[in-house]
């Protein structure tokens, strides 16, 4: 390869140019929709994200979903009855599981169900074996299951601490204790008193924390190989395919705007305080 | 309250199922789509990185490499016995009496892909194609001293070249392409590597029909193949991030074939049930390459390296057994010249071996008498300007046992006073980065290279600097070797004086060859069954030396198509969700219950 | 991964008047009397917290590892090229928790790396608080424009998830310790600077701030005298669950790929288990240890964090 040659490359992707030029080319491109191409595939970073995005929305939604789901249901059982053997457990299994890291967690699955058990594939996102209708629905759900689980297990003991504070905090409050002494079903204050209120902060907890759960599919996809944006990121680092990492950085950093909006826009409609405010 | 909330939460989970929901419909139709597949015979090879491009002007790595195989032909193959040149689509090419005038016969009756006829017209216009077209220098070398290409009829090719020579034998790697496809990119180079070539119009025994990026890559049999049809239907490259996985898939039956294992894994495997293991013995080196400068002015490279008694000092102060036991757990040779064992009509011991012997007090000796006898408060020596000697060293973590080799090599260097940054970096960027700009000292990475010699011994001379060179390494009397060797036509002078060269590399240590590692691949004994070795002795089934897909029977158990766990996990899936189901249930009634009371 | 409490934290409740004050010699000496008087009644409450104390026992035991451990091995025994063990022996009598592929034994691997992977915590805990409460506090005092800038770019630290920005950040600048200690206080500090903003709003405008305002004391003065020391409870509960996280950031980044390569912390143990195939093969011994001290460690301070987050946020406690 000749020098003339590397300044050719050099001039193809507006290196040579002086750095206020390059950020202002950078922003203009980027405000545009136009990430450049990627070094490594020589695709358009557009193509290489938008193959890898529906992925990673099956992977981050399912995980949000049945985590938030099971953490609040256990925040709320918990915090209901605080100090019963229920709320100690899972109190306790809920810091363990914070405290772990979500990459090697996903990898004492893989010990588990994979190298003692061999009850599922142990990576990528499908067999590859040309099925077709329910047979590779199946076939996405069994290579969807262990990483899911990682992602899970790694955010609900999260959830179900939140939910469990922000119900004991709201069941100090005054209504709280007002329907209480009314004679109100101990079940029905906590229905429709109680739990509406503590949920609303921690929905809103939920949504802010959508960040966290895209970055732990980072290193969830990059155990699995599931290939989505995680698995798109943790290589862009490896071969420094900087178009792809500013790509991704972007979309990441949109989609945790949106869900923090969705948020605002969300606790908004259903607490008046902050409507009139 | 209660009221306003609930259609909120509703519709936000009803959105985000359906989100999900439809992700997975997008998911599953997309890749439902890729193969319906009737009762055919597919063939599943576990790789452990994508292709980086299956355009021959990209090509790079051994997954591209193996495609190009299989895709299109050669002008002659590989013998699998000695790997000396054997018919291809030149069935014969012979020279003149003073070597300038090669003529080929090329067969007659073949066709590509595509049906229309591949004549000896198509070589010249790849040949020339090369010459006008391949900026990047990746197959230039193989068509030395611009020869130039004239086809009298459809079945002869004269190759004429203004200096004596017998590149026609080497033989070229060059992949034939087919003049109606490409012709269109002659001569813009830029074009042409952005040419993405899939699916792809080749001539080869099988024919890459689609290419899923991070994911693999399938290619069907060439029923019209002019060596014989594959018997089996299709091969299906799948590309695996963690060898773990790769090798999972192995042992639950998902893929046929894994390729390059680390030994690690490959210890695993050997005498688990239904798979059998394949070493290719010693068929790369790896090496220490040092980094000379030259790829510009900014360069950063440590010029202390440009004396040879620091280089000298380095081999001696490695000890190559040890990487052998610990990064190979003994599945590789200690290294020395540039060829490789397993080639041993080139292979060469040096001379003076004991003299780069692992001896860390000799190194030391040296040193101090070569003026790096100071040291700083932390114990590395000092160069002539009064700098610590630290050296930033590159490992590649895709390349199995270079990060760990870097590991033991850093220990060892701290020995004799040699101070070792180690960064990890992907051969991409690498390519994209580091080697233009020359901000390394070294690298551990290796070479596989071509059955003759000489490709490997070309990558030393001056003019391959951001070629294929490893660090810009330059000699005007090396190069004058290089230059003489392509002239002797007479085949033991030519291997004498390519054993001097042998030498001279050794002696002059521009990089350190390490280790010859042996190539670790695994396979289903149940499913396919005539593997071919290439070479023959000691070689590996696939990733070899072209046509080894085409002798593979299937046996019972791949025809009954896949035996994955699937039955088992399926269960699991339907049992958990019939539990959410029943715990659904069961909620919403005690919440009915309780709402009445 | 995030802070655990829900909500801003509520103006501490640590700072108790004491009712009969013997006279005191200098103010100096009122203030230690009361800081003490304060700290013990404190103490007595977080006694009762058995989480606080278990959490706080592990966490002194895992200091004393970080310190003092790597004292007993010998630097021969966790070299790549000296290790005197064979490659991958299980645990044994001799070999506690087994040897790595190198021959090193995990357990002197993991005694090393505990000091590594504390040093990561507690230095990127110290940028995050310096970066965290020098904000917060400057936003929170001065207001204006000043807040609103600092306020725009906490809010956007805020929102750009840790881990894109980490990756960048550790792509461009490379994989040294320093670098991944100013990584991690870089993309951690917002969540403590909002934190103490809020806090710093309300004591401003409590009575004797402004009473030694309007006696002639200048910004620092301040800030040093009266809103540091009630910003202060708040920054420390925060900072004890900030080294938890600021530890499993460092493992995230090691598992990725973006760990010093030079040196040994326990993510980097697993990631170079991981990557040599040690779930295939077996060596259970090489990958669940590490880990297993990441969560412990993890949830040592996590348990402290949480139990001084109880008795600092009134509203917590039990009823």
């Amino acid at each position: 390869m000749t020098p003339q040659r590397i300044a050719q490359i050099e001039h193809d992707q507006g290196l040579d140019r002086p750095l206020p030029q390059q950020f202002v080319v950078y922003a203009e491109n980027t405000l545009t929709g136009r990430f450049g191409i990627s070094f490594v595939t020589n695709e358009s970073v557009t193509t290489v994200i938008a193959r890898a995005i529906w992925p990673t929305v099956l992977l981050v939604g399912s995980a949000t979903l049945i985590s938030t789901f099971f953490g609040l249901w256990a925040g709320i059982k918990g915090a209901w009855g605080r100090g019963s053997l229920f709320d100690t457990t899972s109190l306790f299994g809920s810091l363990v599981l914070y405290s772990a890291p979500e990459g090697w967690l996903g990898m004492i699955l893989l010990i588990i169900f994979v190298g003692t058990f061999h009850w599922f594939p142990a990576g990528q996102m499908s067999s590859n074996t040309g099925q077709t209708g329910i047979a590779n629905v199946l076939d996405i759900l069994s290579h969807l299951f262990l990483p899911c689980m990682t992602l899970v297990l790694g955010y609900i003991g999260e959830y179900t601490i939140i939910m469990r504070s922000s119900l004991l905090e709201v069941m100090g409050e005054d209504f709280v204790m007002t329907a209480r002494a009314k004679g109100v079903p101990d079940r029905l204050v906590r229905r429709s008193h109680a739990v509406p209120n503590a949920l609303l902060p921690t929905l809103t907890l939920v949504f802010y924390s959508f960040g966290f759960i895209l970055g732990g599919s980072v290193i969830v996809e990059a155990v699995f190989s599931w290939p989505g944006l995680g698995l798109l990121t943790y290589r862009a680092i490896q071969d420094l395919d900087y178009n792809v990492i500013q790509a991704v950085f972007l979309l990441f950093s949109l989609a945790v705007i949106a869900f923090n909006l969705a948020a605002d826009i969300t606790y908004g409609y259903l607490d008046p305080r902050v409507r009139e405010a | 309250m209660m009221r306003r909330w609930r259609p909120v939460a509703l519709a936000v989970t009803l959105v985000m199922v359906g989100g999900v929901a439809l992700s997975g419909s997008a998911l599953a139709q997309s890749s439902g789509t890729s193969s319906p597949t009737g009762n055919k015979i597919v063939l599943r090879v576990g790789v452990p990185g994508d292709m980086i491009s299956p355009n021959p002007l990209l090509a790079t790595n051994g997954d591209d490499y193996e495609t190009l195989f299989n895709a299109y032909d050669l002008l002659f193959n590989f013998n699998p016995d000695d790997l000396s040149p054997s018919p291809g689509l030149a069935t014969a090419c012979n020279p003149s009496a003073d070597y300038r005038t090669w003529t080929c016969d090329i067969r007659s009756g073949v066709t590509w892909s595509d049906g229309q006829p591949l004549t000896a017209e198509d070589i010249a216009f790849t040949y020339r194609f090369i010459e006008t077209t391949d900026e990047n220098e990746v197959f230039t070398s193989y068509l030395p001293y611009h020869p130039t290409f004239s086809v009298p009829n459809a079945t002869t090719l004269i190759w004429k070249s203004p200096k004596p020579t017998f590149a026609p034998t080497i033989p070229p790697w060059i992949p034939i392409l087919p003049e109606h496809i490409w012709k269109q990119y002659e001569g813009d180079g830029k074009a042409a590597r952005g040419f993405a070539n899939v699916p792809a119009v080749g001539s080869g025994p099988f024919v890459l029909t689609s290419w899923d990026k991070g994911q693999g890559w399938t290619m069907e049999a060439n029923k019209n193949y002019w060596g014989g049809a594959p018997a089996i239907d299709e091969i299906q490259y799948i590309v695996y991030d963690s060898q773990e996985a790769m090798v999972q898939a192995l042992k639950s039956g998902q893929v046929d074939f894994t390729d390059n294992l680390n030994p690690t894994l490959f210890n695993s495997l050997v005498g688990q049930p239904n798979i059998g293991t394949v070493k290719g013995t010693a068929s790369t080196f790896t090496n220490l390459a040092f980094n000379f400068g030259g790829q510009g002015p900014d360069a950063t490279n440590n010029p202390v390296l440009k004396d040879l008694n620091i280089r000298r000092a380095i081999a001696m102060g490695i000890d190559k057994q040890s990487i052998v036991d610990k990064v190979w757990q003994g599945d590789a040779q200690v290294g020395s010249v540039v060829t490789l064992p397993s080639r041993p009509q080139w292979f060469y011991t040096p001379t003076d071996v004991q003299s780069q012997a692992y001896d860390p007090a000799a190194a030391n000796t040296l040193l101090d008498q070569s003026g790096y006898a100071s040291k700083d408060p932390s114990g590395i020596r000092l160069d002539k300007n009064g700098q610590p000697i630290d050296l930033n060293i590159i490992t590649l973590p895709e390349e199995t046992g270079s990060v760990d080799t870097g590991k033991l090599i850093a220990a060892q260097l701290q020995q004799i006073g040699i101070g070792v940054k180690l960064q990890s970096m992907s051969d991409k960027q690498i390519e994209n980065n580091n080697w233009y700009t020359g901000d390394f000292d070294a690298y551990v990475w290796g070479w596989g290279g071509d059955p003759d010699p000489n490709f490997i011994l070309s990558i030393f001379i001056t003019s391959q600097c951001l070629g294929w060179s490893d660090g810009c390494y330059s000699n005007p009397t090396y190069d004058k070797m290089f230059a003489h060797q392509s002239t002797l036509l007479d085949h033991t002078a030519r291997v004498a004086y390519i054993q001097k060269m042998q030498q001279f590399i050794y002696d002059q240590i521009p990089e350190i060859v390490l280790n010859y590692p042996n190539y670790l691949q695994a396979y289903r004994s149940d499913r396919f069954t005539g593997w071919k070795p290439e070479p023959t002795n000691g070689g590996t089934y696939l990733f070899g030396w072209g046509n080894q897909y085409q002798g593979l029977q299937p046996l019972a158990a791949a025809e009954s198509g896949s035996s994955s766990g699937i039955p088992t996990v399926l269960w699991v899936v339907l049992g958990l969700v019939a539990i959410a189901v029943i715990a659904f249930v069961a909620l919403s009634r005690r919440r009915r219950a309780e709402e009445e009371a | 991964m995030q802070t655990l409490d829900p909500t801003p934290s509520e103006p501490p409740v640590l700072v108790g008047e004491p009712a009969n004050l013997v006279p005191p010699k200098s103010p100096r000496r009122i203030g230690w009397a009361r800081r003490r008087r304060a700290l013990s009644a404190f103490w007595k409450t977080y006694r009762r917290s058995r989480m606080g104390m278990v959490g706080l026992v592990m966490m002194i035991l895992f200091i004393l590892l970080a310190v003092v451990g790597p004292f007993f091995v010998p630097a021969k025994d966790v070299s790549v090229a000296f290790a005197t063990g064979k490659p991958f022996q299980p645990p044994t009598v001799h070999w506690l928790l087994g040897t790595d592929n190198f021959g090193r034994s995990v357990l002197s691997l993991i005694v090393v790396g505990s000091r590594i992977s504390l040093i990561v915590g507690f230095a990127a805990t110290v940028v995050t608080m310096v970066l965290g409460a020098g904000i917060g506090i400057a936003s929170g005092f001065y207001g204006g424009k000043t807040d609103t800038l600092l306020n725009a770019l906490t809010n956007w630290f805020l929102v750009i998830p840790w881990i894109a920005l980490a990756i960048v950040m550790a792509s461009i600048l490379g994989p040294t310790l320093l670098n991944i200690i100013l990584i991690i206080g870089i993309t951690s500090w917002a969540g403590t600077a909002r934190l103490v903003r809020a806090q710093a709003l309300t004591v401003k405008e409590r009575p004797y701030v402004e009473r030694a305002r309007a006696l002639g004391g200048g910004d620092l003065h301040t800030i040093a005298h009266h809103i540091l020391p009630n910003v202060m409870p708040v920054i420390f509960a925060n900072t004890v669950l900030t080294v938890a996280l600021s530890i499993l950031a460092e493992t995230t980044l090691s598992l990725l790929g973006l760990g010093d390569p030079n040196s040994i912390s326990w993510g980097g143990i697993i990631n170079e288990a991981f990557q040599a195939g040690a779930l295939s093969a077996g060596y259970w011994w090489w990958i669940i240890p590490p880990g297993v001290m990441i969560v412990l460690v993890v949830l040592a301070f996590t348990m402290c964090g949480y139990a001084l987050d109880e008795i600092i946020n009134p509203r917590l406690r039990a009823r």
